[in-house]
């Protein structure tokens, strides 16, 4: 009985002698972020002309509606380039261009110049004046349509610089 | 060839495009329809026909073939001009010009030019002129 008691004894003394010896180690560290900018840019919706040879007034286009979302706070700008070769920045803010099958000369512009990106999809837009008064080529009797006859310089190009 | 570029502008429309600092693109199409406004027809004016040195306009299509003429039996009005009757002899020609010509305006050409007798020294050439 007495040996069980004298162990008990021990054991609790060295219980107790390691809980006053406990300590707290701590350390610092850094959390390194490299964020790299980027933009998505959708596809640009067809910029569609519907004009009649001699009207009086000028035809604005439809479609052309895109958007851009940029890394939040990182400003960029909008281009136009004619053709589809490579991008070479920054592109023109408009274009006059004579399609080379209907021979119908038109300008495109941008609904803005650029903005900051907020992470989130902006929407724009490709605009389209075409003058009044002009003929146009059309062999066939009622509508041509510049692709189908042949066009070769109906494709342009969008660029976003950031 | 314009079946690629259908295609390549298909597949461009169904993308997105991802750029990483500095420069992203995308090519669009521009799509016009053209519409003629006539394939053929025939403009009547003779408001026009009264003055002198009047200028007309006629715009078409490219590749549209444009005639211009008076409408058959139906001469401008307000005629100016009139009928002349040069005489031939052998002491050369004299002309002639106005009533004594007894002209005809009325339906008719805008000019017509008639010779009597020309193979002798008496013929006469009768000339309408009407603008």
């Amino acid at each position: 009985m007495k040996k069980l008691v004298l162990a008990a004894i021990v054991g609790i003394t060295a219980f107790l002698s390691s809980s006053a010896q406990a300590q707290t180690v701590s350390t610092t560290f850094n959390v390194n972020i490299n964020l790299t900018t980027a933009c998505t840019l959708t596809a640009v919706a067809p910029v569609d002309f519907a004009y009649t040879s001699f009207q009086v007034a000028a035809a604005t286009a439809t479609g052309g509606t895109f958007s851009v979302s940029c890394t939040n706070g990182r400003p960029y700008t909008l281009g136009l380039q004619a053709g589809n070769g490579a991008a070479v920045p920054p592109g023109a803010a408009s274009l006059n261009i004579t399609d080379d099958a209907v021979n119908l000369a038109y300008t495109l512009n941008l609904s803005a110049a650029g903005a900051t990106g907020t992470g989130v999809a902006q929407p724009f837009s490709v605009t389209g004046t075409m003058a009044g008064g002009q003929s146009g080529t059309c062999v066939a009797g009622g509508v041509c349509n510049n692709i189908a006859t042949g066009s070769t310089n109906y494709i342009q190009t969008l660029i976003v610089n950031f | 060839m314009k079946v690629a570029a259908v295609a390549g502008c298909i597949v461009l429309a169904a993308m997105s495009f991802l750029a990483i600092a500095g420069t992203g693109s995308a090519a669009f199409g521009v799509h016009i329809d053209l519409t003629k406004t006539r394939s053929s027809g025939i403009c009547i004016s003779e408001t026009l026909s009264a003055g002198t040195g009047a200028t007309v306009y006629v715009v078409c299509d490219s590749g549209q073939f444009v005639d211009i003429a008076p409408t058959p039996g139906r001469p401008f009005t307000g005629v100016h001009g009139g009928a002349y009757r040069y005489r031939f002899s052998s002491a050369g020609y004299e002309g002639q010009a106005g009533d004594a010509a007894d002209p005809f305006i009325g339906a008719a050409t805008v000019t017509a030019m008639r010779v009597y007798h020309a193979d002798g020294n008496d013929g006469r050439l009768e000339m309408l002129v009407s603008f």
